[in-house]
């Protein structure tokens, strides 16, 4: 899958697996924060999208804390994906 | 303790200036369907998160905190959580104890919601949540009323919220508590069959030991358990008398819910009060646990429009003037409350 | 006439014993109940420690006399230490069911530990179990009540972690405002794989047995339990032993996060400001505290944080869920109890696992049996939704 398209189909899986009703997966910046500022997330967010990136990737991050440093914003989690994706 | 402000969600339109003397609009497939308003007060951030009895409870309670800083966020709950409990169950059976999301777990715990009070009100006080079916409400009254007496002079938030989530539904279907349907021609009070349907709602009260503005003073409030019939009237007898009441002058707010194995205890409640106005107040909102905080909403709104909810009414002569309301509920002929109200 | 509240009963339940007395021998010897699962089937068996009571629910039902089906593990545990403390407190049956007799129970799980039963009975179609009726969390108060035909108020509190040291509060509560005369009050909850799941889901859970106040410590070890409080009037309570007084106690709300506590403490200091203030006492004369300590990174860090801001000098403290595991719904009660048995004895019990203090607080609770004067000890409890309870009791 190409990087851009990766990129779309992160955006939309996050909003739907969040339950972000009130964002737009379009208008999610590539290089916005998602923790704190930017989207806003919260460490309740953070194991979510660690399951995520399993289910949808087949990645598997056993410790949160090392999730937090790939899950700055669209950018990284996306370069992660692609390294790292068994599915 | 008095009444000083309330919200009520509901399955009528009880979120945007309700006439009490409104037709009910009748349930849905058997069910009273809360009607949502919108909730500007919760910020999208937390709204995305919260299961409907939350948000309802949400929905109900901010409106009623604007400038105000209670000493106390009390509230009660019987259904809370089972979908969230259930859904993380599906997710553990799905995933065989894999990877899980941790939200459902969670939002499971039934004092989420007075939780989300205190946090997105920045209200550090006392903060608590009663389970105990149905006296989950009626507890929450009394810790209401000794947290008044306790400190003086400053508002406590009472409230109750309950919601028709599939799988209560679902235990109660499967325990033979919902009504399938009515036979025709007849009302729910008329049915003569077991069951009941079922409804939810949120409803919040701010309350004080401050007559002022007040909607209604809570005079007294007695809970008890057990299935006897026998002893009923003599207990409501006691209870007004220790109140100063008697039952000549009471409007009765009754918790029939045209479960025909409840029938007896209401009934019997009734003949204390042979030409005294019946409100069935479940032909607006359905059954639940929590259905007393309806009923304590609904006479509020009474006395505060004057007017009695005559739809509702099941028997008697409709009073001219404002009287003592007595509310009676059991829920599922086990558990047992009286509460007593009075027009300020 | 006194106000004084006594606790005149108490019953204990866990990993650690089957009641007060074993609870004692263990707690003498800091001797853990933290081991693998094997009550029933899951797939984190043998990889997280739990705090399980080796009895099955068949035999507990065996031991109890009872006959009717669908009653959950979690009311059988409450029975089981709810008999012990009315029997310690040498209450009757008929004053159990007098009507100014309160029943205040606590769990988080209710029947929910029936996990793979709920499941089965969410889906339409199945039959209907033994346990429908048991799922809610008031199931094992109204059973309670139905077992001792009791007359008083009745309820149940669920604030998560701390909702039996809230019903301890209320009970106390409900004695001061002369609603009833005496209360028996506690909690209890039972290993599920519902809450084993759930707190995996959060990443909370330590692999290993857990090590409270420790630098390196990982997350909890669950547990499971039953205790309850005899509450009497003192005056009442005259030729009954005395376990000590419900001095004082307080609950606030951290208003921060749902599952984590605010990197100041505001709401664990609040609970113990106000439970300060309501016993009257200075936080100098606070002598033990039992921690919270859940071993979480949050929990401990902060309650460490709260605990230097109230009494600047930190009294000496400890955290027991190293020796019987977190039980959720019951840990309030349990460790109520455990304080008790610290004013009993005049002694600290040991905790296990720590070696090195958190670097930020640099707090080291007590590790080792430790006789001390205890006048007066307090007792923490932190539940989701940021709900902070502390109870303070005093030697009689």
């Amino acid at each position: 899958m190409e990087t851009t398209e990766l990129k779309k189909q992160l955006k939309q899986q996050i909003v739907k697996f969040l339950n972000l009703t009130s964002v737009n997966p379009d208008d999610i910046k590539d290089d916005e924060p998602l923790f704190g500022e930017g989207l806003g997330l919260d460490s309740i967010d953070s194991i979510e999208l660690i399951v995520l990136l399993n289910r949808e990737y087949g990645i598997t991050i056993e410790d949160p804390k090392e999730g937090r440093k790939i899950l700055v914003d669209i950018n990284t989690m996306v370069d992660y994906i692609e390294k790292n994706r068994t599915k | 303790m008095f009444v000083n402000a309330q919200y009520c969600i509901s399955a009528q339109q009880t979120a945007k200036g309700y006439d009490v003397t409104s037709l009910p609009e009748p349930p849905v497939n058997n069910h009273f369907l809360a009607k949502e308003p919108d909730y500007p007060l919760i910020p999208a951030s937390s709204l995305r998160r919260m299961g409907k009895l939350v948000r309802m409870g949400l929905g109900a309670g901010l409106p009623l905190l604007n400038n105000l800083t209670p000493s106390a966020i009390i509230m009660a709950t019987a259904n809370a959580g089972k979908d969230d409990c259930v859904n993380f169950l599906n997710q553990i059976i799905d995933y065989d104890e894999g990877m899980l999301t941790p939200l459902n777990f969670v939002q499971s715990t039934p004092n989420s919601l007075a939780g989300q009070i205190g946090l997105l009100t920045s209200n550090r006080a006392y903060n608590i949540t009663h389970v105990h079916l149905g006296h989950a409400f009626e507890n929450a009254l009394i810790d209401a009323t000794m947290r008044i007496a306790e400190i003086p002079g400053v508002p406590v938030l009472l409230g109750a919220a309950d919601d028709l989530n599939n799988y209560h539904e679902l235990y109660e279907l499967k325990s033979g508590w919902v009504k399938h349907s009515l036979p025709p021609g007849k009302n729910f009070l008329q049915s003569n069959t077991a069951g009941a349907f079922h409804g939810e709602a949120a409803a919040m009260f701010i309350v004080s030991d401050i007559p002022e503005n007040a909607l209604l003073q809570i005079k007294a409030i007695e809970i008890w358990d057990g299935k006897e019939i026998h002893g009923l009237t003599s207990r409501a007898k006691r209870f007004l008398e220790t109140h100063n009441s008697t039952p000549d002058n009471i409007v009765f707010f009754s918790g029939e819910n045209g479960d025909n194995r409840l029938t007896p205890y209401y009934e019997t409640m009734e003949s204390l009060f042979n030409k005294n106005a019946v409100f069935t107040y479940k032909a607006a909102c359905g059954e639940f646990p929590t259905s007393t905080a309806f009923a304590l909403w609904l006479a509020g709104e009474s006395y505060r429009q004057n007017k009695w909810p005559n739809p509702l009414l099941k028997k008697g002569n409709i009073p001219t003037n404002p009287e003592q309301i007595l509310i009676y509920n059991t829920y599922k002929g086990f558990q047992h409350s009286l509460i007593l109200l009075q027009p300020v | 006439m006194s106000r004084k509240i006594a606790v005149t009963g108490i019953g204990m339940f866990s990993a650690i014993g089957n009641d007060v007395h074993s609870h004692l021998e263990s707690l003498m010897q800091g001797k853990s109940g933290i081991s693998q699962l094997e009550n029933f089937k899951t797939k984190y068996a043998g990889k997280i420690p739990v705090g399980e009571i080796k009895i099955s629910s068949q035999s507990l039902y065996q031991q109890l006399d009872l006959n009717t089906p669908g009653i959950t593990r979690t009311t059988l545990l409450a029975l089981k230490a709810f008999k012990e403390a009315i029997a310690s407190a040498g209450l009757s049956n008929a004053l159990i069911s007098s009507p100014d007799t309160a029943i205040i129970n606590a769990n988080t799980v209710g029947g929910m530990c029936l996990t793979d039963e709920m499941y089965a009975d969410s889906k339409p179609g199945t039959p209907a179990s033994a346990y429908l009726a048991s799922y809610s969390f008031a199931a094992t108060a109204v059973f309670l009540q139905e077992y001792y035909r009791a007359k008083g108020i009745i309820n149940t509190i669920n604030t998560a972690c701390s909702s039996s040291a809230n019903s301890i509060m209320y009970a106390a509560r409900l004695m001061k405002a002369g609603k009833i005369n005496r209360a028996i009050a506690g909690g209890s909850d039972s290993l599920a794989k519902f809450t084993v799941n759930g707190f995996n889901a959060l990443r909370i859970l330590s692999a290993n047995p857990c090590r409270p106040f420790d630098v390196n410590r990982s997350g909890l070890n669950l547990g499971e339990g039953a205790a309850y409080l005899a509450l009497e009037w003192e005056d009442d309570a005259k030729g009954k032993k005395i376990y000590g007084y419900l001095a004082g106690f307080g609950n606030a709300n951290d208003s921060f996060h749902a599952s984590s506590l605010s990197p100041e403490g505001y709401g664990p200091q609040l609970s113990m400001q106000t439970a300060l203030e309501h016993s009257g006492l200075s936080s100098n004369q606070i002598d033990y505290i039992n921690a919270h300590g859940t071993a979480t990174e949050n929990n401990d860090l902060v309650e460490s944080i709260a605990m230097k801001k109230i009494f600047g000098k930190v009294p000496s403290f400890n955290s027991t869920k190293c020796l019987t595991g977190h039980t959720l719904g019951a840990a309030g009660a349990l460790e109520a109890c455990v304080s008790l048995l610290s004013l009993q004895e005049q002694k600290i019990f040991p905790a296990t696992g720590f070696s090195k203090p958190i670097s930020e607080t640099n707090l080291v609770p007590v590790t080792r049996l430790t006789e001390m004067r205890l006048n007066h000890v307090m007792s923490n409890s932190f539940g989701f939704g940021g709900n902070c309870s502390s109870l303070i009791f005093s030697k009689p």
